[in-house]
């Protein structure tokens, strides 16, 4: 009888144990997105340049729609190098489209001319609906899109060359 | 079966009566009435997106005034909270509910303290812990140390009288203290409420004294400045009224035109924009006021850059140390850009 009270300890603790070990494993940054094999929202607003882009724009293409901020810092300037490269690299395999998430355009153009202008399209999502419809946390944090429009990645926090390169080769960029 | 005795009976008539209690608290219905309610009670159900534990109703952040701007469209347009919730987890997945779905995480906890009231009841009614046979009397033949079972009862007893007549008075209390009473969470929601309620009420106290005193330009341009701090289309409207009033008043008077300018700027009003810099360049042409309007005007309302290049330039010459100069160096370097690229 006394045995089996202390059999119950074990009984308690190792499936409680195991549970929580189990989360220590898991980064609290990875929160699965649920658009990841759907297709990317649709929009159409209109770049810092005046110009007007679309969802549809970007089909045939894969892409990379990155959320940034001009306030985001360390983190939107440590991975600015990142883009820029990518952009030259590939630059006739995948478009780049930065959104601005909570900033304001004066801000953002600030940003470019101090860090360095890539080229690519960035656009004012000044209501933050844009970066609601895509399940944006917080910036910065990036999807690659293929060229069926079809999100195929999300990467939360500052890109790095590794993470670059890896989610590109998923949306058929790379070397 | 053993029959209970009056203490036990009255631990569980306690314990019982405090269920019910909380049961009856939790389920209290208390159905929202007007569509604003509606929507907050919705927003309170998602997570702000861009801050840690708080709901979309209760954070002053962008994105949770855009969750609670589309709750209000979605519920005008006829939706239900529960197609309105799906339609969030679509992007942010379950996490952005503040209530799990699924019994699942409610049964955790209740399979818990199922299992801790019959582990407890065991313990309590089990054959060795009677009355009438004194643990004591087992002792010395298992050797076992610990409290003769009436008095482990009486105190078993006692606790869990005292946490429930606790937990009641708690409820008591008065409202800073009591268990009842709603934290606040987030202040700096707290103090932007109390910025606006203090500036409407400077509007009140300001229109009060302009009835008495209408022509007293120091009273309106205060009053224009009260509306320019508010944060909507509207007050940037009144506030432009009263300025226009002022410029009335007194038409020599170049101190109005930047504030009126910079109210249409802020309202995107690029046509009234426009109309008020020509208004400022008759009163006041060597003001650096002027280019740096036009100049803003042209590129940021119309994106003509040929325009906004000459007036940056001018502005530049006149006002080399004015604080605005990085600036319009900035806005100057995009425009030049522009132009190159279309040649």
């Amino acid at each position: 009888m006394r045995a089996a009270r202390w059999l119950l300890i074990p009984l308690l603790v190792i499936p409680l144990g195991w549970v929580l070990f189990m989360g220590l494993g898991r980064d609290p940054a990875e929160i699965p997105s649920p658009l990841i094999g759907k297709p990317m929202p649709a929009f159409q607003l209109t770049t810092l340049d005046g110009d007007s882009l679309s969802s549809t724009d970007l089909a045939g293409r894969p892409a990379v729609i990155n959320f940034w901020a001009s306030w985001c810092i360390p983190a939107c300037v440590d991975e600015h190098p990142v883009l820029m490269d990518a952009a030259a690299r590939f630059a006739q395999e995948v478009q780049l489209v930065g959104i601005l998430y909570d900033d304001t355009p004066q801000d953002a153009l600030d940003f470019l001319v101090r860090y360095g202008d890539g080229g690519w399209p960035h656009i004012d999502d000044a209501s933050g609906e844009l970066a609601l419809a895509f399940g944006v946390l917080g910036p910065p944090e990036t999807f690659f899109v293929d060229a069926d429009g079809i999100v195929r990645a999300k990467h939360y926090g500052p890109l790095t060359d590794e993470s670059m390169a890896r989610n590109l080769a998923l949306i058929g960029v790379g070397p | 079966m053993r029959r209970l005795s009056r203490s036990t009976w009255a631990v569980l008539a306690v314990l019982a009566a405090t269920a019910l209690l909380g049961v009856v608290i939790a389920l209290w219905p208390s159905p929202p009435s007007t569509a604003e309610e509606r929507a907050r009670a919705i927003a309170a159900e998602l997570r702000c997106p861009d801050c840690a534990g708080l709901s979309a109703a209760d954070s002053p952040t962008q994105a949770a005034a855009e969750i609670r701007r589309q709750v209000g469209e979605m519920l005008a347009a006829g939706l239900s909270s529960d197609q309105i919730q799906a339609s969030f987890v679509a992007r942010y997945g379950d996490w952005i509910l503040l209530t799990p779905p699924g019994p699942a995480p409610w049964l955790i906890p209740l399979a818990a303290t199922g299992f801790g009231a019959a582990t407890l009841a065991w313990w309590l009614l089990r054959p060795g812990a009677s009355v009438d046979a004194p643990r004591a009397a087992a002792s010395p033949a298992t050797g076992e140390p610990g409290l003769p079972p009436p008095m482990a009862r009486r105190l078993a007893v006692g606790v869990a009288m005292a946490l429930a007549a606790l937990i009641g008075i708690g409820f008591l209390l008065p409202e800073p203290f009591s268990l009842a009473a709603e934290t606040v969470v987030n202040q700096p929601l707290a103090e932007a409420q109390a910025a606006e309620t203090a500036r409407q009420a400077e509007i009140e106290r300001l229109l009060a004294l302009i009835a008495a005193e209408p022509t007293d330009r120091a009273l309106l341009s205060d009053l224009a400045d009260a509306y320019l701090a508010g944060p909507a289309v509207e007050d940037l409207q009144r506030a432009a009224s009263v300025l226009l009033l002022l410029i009335g008043l007194d038409p020599d008077d170049p101190d109005p035109y930047a504030r009126l300018i910079s109210a249409y700027i802020r309202a995107s009003d690029w046509t009234d924009a426009a109309a008020a810099t020509d208004g400022l360049a008759e009163v006041a042409p060597d003001s650096p006021d002027v280019p740096f309007f036009r100049g803003l005007i042209a590129w940021r309302g119309y994106g003509d850059a040929t325009t906004a290049l000459d007036a940056f330039d001018a502005f530049l010459e006149i006002a080399p140390d004015d604080p605005r100069v990085p600036m319009i160096r900035a806005l100057r370097q995009q425009a030049a850009a522009s132009v190159d690229e279309v040649p």
